[in-house]
């Protein structure tokens, strides 16, 4: 809520920087498909060599087709994510309610172990980005230009990859490490980008927040069905 | 290149990348095709470019557009299974 206010007064500095990423982020997305799908078919060289220009050429052929609507494909990530979201909220609530009746955590470790370890964690990261702007203030006193844009968009940079990345990293043993950065890279740039209009940003949140919701309720549909209520 | 990726046409890039994709489906299937067959690697790239040059000549139209198609449809489905395979992984494989 506080990064949709954010956005409002604050665009991302420099203003490409979200479609750079979601290319950057397609690229190397692209590339990591590409690799896994020519795995074990071809030689070595022939996977080197094929899978570049495999990989260049899809990319090169998506970029011509989306250029025209990054509007369009930012949305389709944010709310394809926000989906996802969704059902891990749903999951984090499941365990909260177990780590509270049994006392321990699903994975063992007792619950007051591992919020202390969660705290110390988000009290390092909030200490890192309070330093950061402290001492972008202190460089802006002594003349040098680093503006309150930049800070937000490294804060926000820096978040909100490091979130989608903790979200996808289960996946690692199911994907190639190029895939799982290059999706993350495409929704860091999604979540940052900013709409043509407002109202269309309003939309956007709005669908996501909808989006959001749907995924909880069909994880929780998911495990009501099948009995699994208790992790 | 980067000039390009950003700020060039979508003829330019469509350009490039059938190029790229042309290339590298010729590099793969000879590949292949010297690995299943046994022709030797100077052959099978023989092979690949008579059939390369057909195809290029005959449908180059159709391929254009199939290419397009192919690449947004890549971009729209990878994002898609990977946000699949985590959704299962949290409601089906989760503990």
């Amino acid at each position: 809520m506080i990064g949709i206010v954010l956005d409002w007064f604050l665009a991302p500095d420099p203003g490409a920087l979200p479609v750079r990423l979601m290319v950057v982020g397609l690229g190397v997305l692209l590339t990591g498909g590409v690799a896994r799908a020519l795995r074990g078919m071809t030689s070595r060289r022939a996977l080197l060599v094929g899978g570049t220009l495999l990989s260049t050429g899809y990319w090169l052929t998506s970029i011509a087709v989306l250029r025209g609507s990054y509007d369009v494909y930012a949305a389709y990530l944010y709310l394809l994510f926000h989906a996802t979201e969704g059902a891990a909220a749903a999951h984090f609530y499941r365990k909260v309610a177990h780590a509270f009746q049994q006392r321990s955590l699903p994975g063992g470790g007792h619950l007051r172990t591992r919020v202390s370890h969660l705290a110390a964690v988000f009290s390092v990261l909030l200490s890192g980005a309070g330093l950061f702007v402290y001492r972008s203030g202190v460089a802006s006193a002594t003349g040098q230009t680093v503006t309150l844009g930049l800070t937000y968009t490294l804060v926000a940079v820096g978040v909100t990859s490091l979130g989608v990345w903790w979200r996808v990293r289960p996946l690692s043993n199911d994907y190639r490490v190029p895939t799982l950065l290059g999706f993350a890279a495409c929704v860091t740039g999604a979540e940052l980008y900013g709409y043509a209009t407002p109202s269309l940003e309003i939309v956007v949140v709005l669908a996501g927040a909808a989006a959001h919701v749907s995924g909880f309720w069909v994880a929780v549909g998911v495990w009501v069905l099948r009995g699994h209520w208790h992790p | 290149m980067t000039e390009v990726l950003f700020d060039g046409s979508s003829g330019v890039l469509l350009r490039y990348g059938v190029i790229c994709l042309f290339v590298g489906v010729g590099v793969v299937f000879s590949d292949r095709l010297s690995r299943s067959v046994g022709l030797s690697a100077r052959a099978s790239t023989l092979v690949v470019l008579a059939l390369g040059a057909m195809v290029w000549y005959g449908w180059s139209g159709t391929y254009l557009r199939w290419t397009r198609l192919f690449g947004t449809a890549l971009a729209v489905l990878l994002p898609l299974a990977v946000c699949v395979n985590l959704f299962r992984e949290i409601v089906w494989d989760a503990p």
